[in-house]
């Protein structure tokens, strides 16, 4: 009895000894490559090929074996890697521009492998632009979502979207105040999601919003214009299927909706002028109020901001006045909002809201009853709105 | 064979510390015993007098030149015994007949003295710096404590210095630094028991502490452990501490060591054990935790905010030290995804060029520091400044513009050199730097995941050792919430109401 106690303790020591060695072995100097050996992606841009394909790319693709492959399945991925002491002496041509194509990502970055000295790196990768016709095509979407997920140092902060245009537009764009493009487009990529003109994907977001969601993904969509990267339009996506744009100023409300919105200025008419309220921060809840017949949710939002200006006589120590102007803005708001979802419910007939998301988590036997014809109850849902606007008074001067 | 019957050879006397012989009332019979064990010693003094004048009875001195304060004797011990002895009336041969108790109670006007009949501690005493006298027909040696040799006076510590706090620092001689320990506890209750240890060195040793607030068993341990040492000589206080010590292989310290009588009495109010070491003016305290080496006299001395900032200032030099070169060689040569941008970019061009790989770089140019820290410990004070400029300038700068290392791994090591001089403690921050190298190589092996392997197991390691039965780590494991306000924190001395409870102290309360 005792000996058999001593065998299994033994055993256990021995199990639990190995899985230590197991893992101790699972990295090690093997695994090393010094910092001035790699080449760090910072962007990367990928789209379909066009045209011929180079023969490396379709050998390295197994075209001699496994028989010929379409052409039309082809990527081509540009890759922006900036060249690191020139860089620092302040070098103009400070970066590398080298473009590859392949049958899936992993066979583009091997045969660009072949042609370098350094190991690329996808560590410090921000940007991350998909082709056009890349997301109109579900499989090669996939494949790429897929590398995505499957590199173990990509930046799980790199931000996403979809490039209108052709890849080769990129060429033209000359960054003014930037030396390095993914340091360009980073800026482009803040800025937007500042003005609430669209908005910042981390790739983290983009795939939990895969995944989840029943796979309908808002992405934004950047376009080159003149030498200078535009974002201005958002693409929706529904599981890994390419189903429309949707224009800048339903941004905005959508943003109120998500609870995502942050700085950005709206201009709402006031008595015969215009009144810029530039919001501060919004607190969005929505609610499930009854889901008999059809789903009916309550919006709240509290959004928080200032008058940027008032050349009008306006008081702003004038309480009675200050309410007028916040229920301008609240009505403003409201009907921003109403033509949103009606856009949504009617135009495009999805909900890309997260609202199933939201009732999934919040409230689950509903959403269990609508799970399987969502999109369809969601058509029929209708709104209450509880829109509160509070105008900060801070550092405002009485005339 | 021949050997035993060499009967007239054969001496009468033999010194052996272990063995006590008595003395005898002949007087040349102890002069023979004592003089045969200091045979050839020519640093002994003998002097033989008479008490009162040519036929008065026979006396003998002995001490040793250097040891014993020649002034004293020759004005206070011999002057009155042969000199005023004459004048003594009525009956000059009645006090012939009891010499000895005369010469005690009214002869030597010396305030310090003891009476001994064991042959062996007559000896020791001589040797220690005291002045024996043997008088014709009576069997104890008087011991006059004569020690006084040329010291070195009390300066500001080396290795302890503050800028606001006392400026004394211990020295070699135990009798003043017990002084200036006992000048700050005036309690009866502080007791100072002293031992001698080391068969032939002798050596004193003293065992402070405050009786009603010290653990007793951890007095009772330090006894156990202290009588079992067993060697000849004792030299420096580091002798006691690697004998006393619970882990010896441990680089990590486990007693406190300082120079300042102030630490001493503090850790002496929380109901810690100071022990002193002739000849060392280094004081050990016991028992100890890690926290106590990043705390230093001063955060008691100023104000509670500014003590705050600079131990958290500490404790971040300490993680510096320990990590900043490990750090380095993972980034750069594992985990680059990391840190910005902007400064991966900038580690990439630095060193491109460089030969050697991050870990090799980072490996020479710490063994250069040590190398530096070295050298520099050992010059004379006039060339020390030379080892900075040789260092600095020579090594750093053309090491980095011949490309042998990059200007960020000379960043790296300066700042590590730095943060390790931060911590107050000397010894610690020596552990520090044995693991600093652990944790390098750990880097070099398997990058970040090395060492957050190595960084557990460490931590694992301290939280394991204990100091006198006190664990390592405490108060943070095991947790003590009261104890908190003077780890990172310093509460105000208004709040401090407790003594450091990990500590055990019979007595809690430091403030009623």
């Amino acid at each position: 009895m005792i000996k058999n106690k001593d065998k299994s303790n033994f055993l256990k020591r021995l199990q639990i000894s190995l899985l230590i060695v197991t893992v101790i072995f699972s990295t090690g100097c093997w695994d090393k490559i010094e910092i001035d050996e790699r080449a760090f992606v910072l962007a990367i841009a990928v789209d379909m090929a066009e045209g011929n394909i180079k023969s490396e790319s379709s050998s390295l693709s197994g075209e001699e074996f496994s028989g010929k492959i379409d052409k039309k399945d082809y990527i081509k991925s540009t890759f922006f890697m900036p060249i690191p002491s020139k860089l620092i002496s302040g070098s103009v041509d400070a970066f590398a521009t080298e473009e590859s194509e392949g049958i899936n990502m992993q066979s583009a970055i091997q045969s660009l492998s072949m042609k370098f000295s350094r190991k690329m790196f996808f560590g410090q990768t921000t940007i991350i632009l998909i082709g056009e016709s890349l997301i109109k095509n579900e499989k090669a979407f996939r494949e790429f979502v897929d590398f995505l997920e499957r590199e173990p140092d990509m930046g799980r902060e790199a931000k996403i979207a979809i490039l209108e245009g052709k890849l080769a537009d990129l060429k033209n764009i000359k960054p003014k105040f930037e030396k390095v493009f993914a340091a360009y487009a980073g800026g482009v990529f803040k800025n937007a999601n500042k003005t609430s003109s669209a908005l910042e994907l981390p790739i983290n977001e983009f795939l939990a919003e895969l995944r989840g969601n029943n796979g309908k993904t808002v992405i934004p969509v950047v376009s080159v214009e003149s030498g200078n990267l535009k974002m201005d339009k958002l693409a929706l996506v529904n599981e890994f299927k390419f189903k429309n744009y949707l224009e800048t100023k339903y941004m905005r409300p959508l943003n109120i909706i998500t609870g995502n919105l942050t700085e950005t200025t709206m201009v709402v008419p006031y008595s015969g002028n215009k009144l810029t309220f530039k919001t501060r921060g919004c607190d969005t809840k929505i609610q499930l109020v009854s889901d008999k017949d059809h789903l009916k949710y309550k919006i709240t939002a509290k959004i928080e901001g200032d008058i940027d200006n008032y050349l009008f006589n306006m008081d702003m120590s004038d309480t009675t006045q200050l309410k007028n102007a916040q229920n301008k803005i609240r009505d403003f708001v409201e009907n921003e909002l109403k033509k949103t979802i009606s856009h949504f419910q009617n135009d495009i007939g999805s909900d890309y809201l997260m609202l199933e998301e939201h009732t999934k988590k919040h409230n689950y036997s509903t959403y269990e009853k609508y799970k399987s014809y969502w999109d369809e109850e969601f058509k029929k849902a209708s709104f209450v709105y509880d829109i509160n606007i509070h105008i900060r008074r801070l550092g405002g001067v009485k005339r | 064979v021949g050997i035993f019957k060499r009967g007239e050879n054969k001496k009468i006397y033999e010194y052996d510390p272990d063995t006590k012989t008595n003395m005898s009332k002949e007087l040349q019979e102890n002069i023979t015993k004592i003089k045969s064990a200091l045979q050839n010693c020519d640093d002994i003094v003998y002097r033989e007098f008479k008490v009162g004048g040519v036929d008065g009875t026979k006396a003998f001195l002995f001490y040793v030149d250097g040891l014993a304060d020649k002034n004293l004797i020759d004005d206070f011990v011999i002057t009155p015994i042969m000199i005023t002895s004459r004048i003594v009336k009525p009956d000059y041969k009645d006090v012939l007949s009891r010499l000895a108790e005369a010469t005690k109670d009214s002869g030597m006007t010396v305030g310090d003295f003891k009476e001994n009949n064991i042959v062996e501690d007559t000896i020791g005493a001589i040797l220690s710096g005291d002045c024996a006298l043997i008088i014709e027909g009576y069997e104890n040696a008087i011991i006059i404590a004569t020690k006084f040799w040329p010291a070195r006076g009390i300066t500001e510590p080396a290795t302890e210095t503050v800028v606001r706090g006392s400026r004394d620092g211990f020295t070699e001689t135990m009798r003043m630094n017990t002084a200036l320990v006992r000048r700050r506890i005036r309690d009866p209750r502080f007791k100072i028991k002293q031992k001698q240890i080391g068969k032939r060195s002798k050596t004193d040793v003293a065992i402070m502490y405050i009786e009603d607030i010290a653990d007793n068993c951890i007095l009772e341990e330090l006894y156990k452990r202290l009588d079992s040492i067993n060697i000849d000589a004792i030299l420096d206080s580091g002798y006691i501490e690697q004998f006393i010590e619970e882990n010896t292989y441990s680089p990590f310290p486990q007693m406190q060591t300082t120079e300042r009588p102030d630490v001493v009495a503090a850790a002496i109010y929380e109901g810690r054990v100071g022990i002193l070491v002739d000849n060392s003016p280094f004081a050990l305290i016991i028992p100890t935790t890690l926290a106590a080496f990043f705390q230093s006299p001063e955060d008691y001395f100023s104000r509670t905010i500014l003590s705050t900032f600079v131990r958290a200032i500490r404790l971040i030099a300490g993680l510096i030290s320990v990590l900043a070169p490990a750090m380095y060689i993972a980034i750069t040569s594992f985990n680059p995804g990391i840190i910005p941008t902007k400064l991966a970019l900038n580690i990439a061009a630095t060193r491109e060029g460089v030969p050697f790989p991050a870990f090799i770089e980072a490996i020479v140019m710490e063994i250069t520091f040590e190398l530096l820290r070295e050298a520099g410990v050992r010059l004379p004070r006039a060339i020390g400044s030379t080892i900075g400029i040789v260092g600095g300038l020579v090594i750093g700068q053309s090491a980095v513009s011949a490309n042998i290392v990059s200007p960020i791994m000379v960043i790296v090591v300066a700042i590590t050199a730095i943060s390790s001089f931060a911590i107050p403690n000397y010894e610690v921050s020596a552990a520090f730097r044995l693991i600093r190298f652990t944790l390098m190589i750990a880097a070099a092996i398997y990058g970040l995941y090395g060492i957050v392997l190595v960084g557990m197991a460490v931590l694992m390691y301290m939280a394991n050792i204990k100091s006198f039965n006190v664990p390592y780590l405490s108060p943070l494991t095991p947790f003590n919430r009261g104890d908190m306000k003077d780890l990172i924190y310093r509460a105000p001395w208004k709040l401090m109401k407790n003594r450091p409870l990990h500590y055990g102290p019979n007595d809690k309360r430091r403030q009623s």
